[in-house]
């Protein structure tokens, strides 16, 4: 963890290895294909370079990179209005294996763009709605307004896959 | 690893709950040679802005005398602003004076209670909303892209849509089902705008991890069979245009008249 303002290449590596997947996740789920997510990552990373921010704890450094990254993503797509999405796309992102997934990773991938964040900070990473208003920037009510939706239409598009009590 | 993670985060229950979910995040990552790439790319880009700055490196001393004097502007520049605004801030709260000469009052709430889960009373299904059918409802007022309409899964009845105007956070819901989960007790202040009896406030967050309080101003009103909620939240020290803008978005949805949400079916 550093303080200083212009971080050295072995400083800037440690965080691309901390969050860099964080950041890439939040990234795909807007931009919804490799190239343009690996663009939005090294943007992300590039204004965590230039604006040199303070961190005070990894936590908060993750939810910087998620929050720029976030918006970073969402004027893009305000700027170019893509409206190219298509479940091909997603076939080449990974060398995972997504076997026994590939209808929830349609269902999530299929969310609106706007639930997807949520939905990945809460489901994946754990944050609390009020953590994610926070670090989102987001009214707590707005947030749980977007996981309440979310989860109708996983429910909807999932059935038994989407189990929550 | 990850139980570890999780259990940290004092939700492991979440997470057994929804394992399917967080498979298809996890097949979520860039191959090695995205990766390597990437991470190339930023140290080139770091070591590029190091030699840009080592030209132009300053002395703390030197930044501050130019960040003072670049506040100083600042403050000129958004006084000479103010002065032309019609939002104000008093003691008792902050009035707007909209277009046609009403005026909306929002008083400082002083907590956030919430209001119990949605419940409808019956299944509901959601959806998109159509172009056509955002123009029915919300007579084309900003940018309604990613509105979402919530039917009763019976009927096929609209009862309920959530939208984005501008920067906003709209909800309309046939009334007696919840627009929004929250209540704000406070103070709210009774505003009649183009007729229409508005509900209106505002609260601010405890300062969060990054110094910052969140302002939140929320309208809530009652128009025809539909109950209307709309909030807009942003950085306290923007609390004047928030406020402003929320006001417009209002005014625009008053003079529209009732949204029909009868209008549409799943």
């Amino acid at each position: 963890m550093s303080n200083s303002l212009l971080r050295s290449d072995k400083e800037i590596e440690e965080i691309y290895r901390r969050h860099g997947k964080t950041v890439y996740r939040v990234c795909f789920a807007y931009m919804k294909n490799p190239a343009d997510t690996e663009d939005a990552v090294q943007e992300t990373f590039f204004r965590l370079i230039r604006k040199q921010p303070f961190f005070e704890s990894e936590e908060h450094e993750k939810a910087w990179l998620i929050r720029t990254a976030s918006n970073y993503c969402k004027n893009e797509l305000n700027h170019w209005r893509r409206k190219n999405e298509n479940i091909d796309d997603y076939q080449d992102i990974s060398a995972s294996d997504t076997s026994g997934s590939d209808w929830v990773f349609s269902a999530v991938m299929g969310l609106p763009d706007r639930y997807k964040t949520v939905v990945y900070l809460y489901y994946y990473e754990g944050y609390s709605s009020v953590e994610i208003s926070d670090i989102l920037r987001k009214p707590k009510s707005t947030v749980r307004n977007h996981l309440h939706e979310a989860r109708i239409l996983l429910k909807e598009r999932l059935g038994d896959l989407f189990y929550e009590k | 690893m990850r139980l570890v993670f999780y259990l940290k985060k004092g939700w492991a229950i979440y997470s057994m709950k929804n394992e399917n979910i967080i498979a298809a995040w996890d097949s979520i990552i860039p191959d090695k040679t995205a990766d390597e790439r990437m991470l190339s790319s930023i140290l080139g880009y770091n070591r590029s802005f190091k030699n840009e700055n080592k030209t132009l490196r300053m002395t703390r001393g030197m930044k501050g005398s130019i960040s003072a004097a670049a506040c100083l502007v600042l403050v000129i520049a958004v006084a000479a602003f103010a002065g032309t605004r019609q939002g104000r801030f008093s003691e008792s709260g902050y009035k707007v004076v909209l277009g046609n000469g009403d005026s909306m009052v929002y008083e400082k709430g002083y907590r956030e209670a919430i209001r119990q889960d949605y419940d409808y009373g019956f299944e509901v299904r959601t959806r998109a909303l159509t172009d056509a059918e955002l123009g029915t409802i919300f007579h084309g007022i900003g940018d309604t892209a990613e509105s979402f309409g919530t039917f009763s899964a019976e009927t096929g009845e609209l009862v309920r849509v959530t939208s984005e105007i501008g920067a906003a956070d709209v909800a309309i819901a046939r009334t007696g089902l919840p627009a929004s989960d929250v209540i704000i007790e406070g103070n709210e202040v009774g505003s009649v705008v183009n007729g229409i009896p508005v509900r209106s406030g505002y609260f601010v967050t405890k300062v969060n991890s990054y110094g910052i309080k969140t302002i939140i101003f929320f309208a809530e009103y009652t128009h025809g069979d539909v109950t209307v909620y709309a909030e807009l939240a942003g950085d306290e020290k923007d609390a004047a245009d928030i406020g402003e803008q929320l006001s417009e978005i209002i005014y625009s949805l008053t003079l529209n008249g009732a949204p029909d949400l009868s209008a549409v079916t799943f």
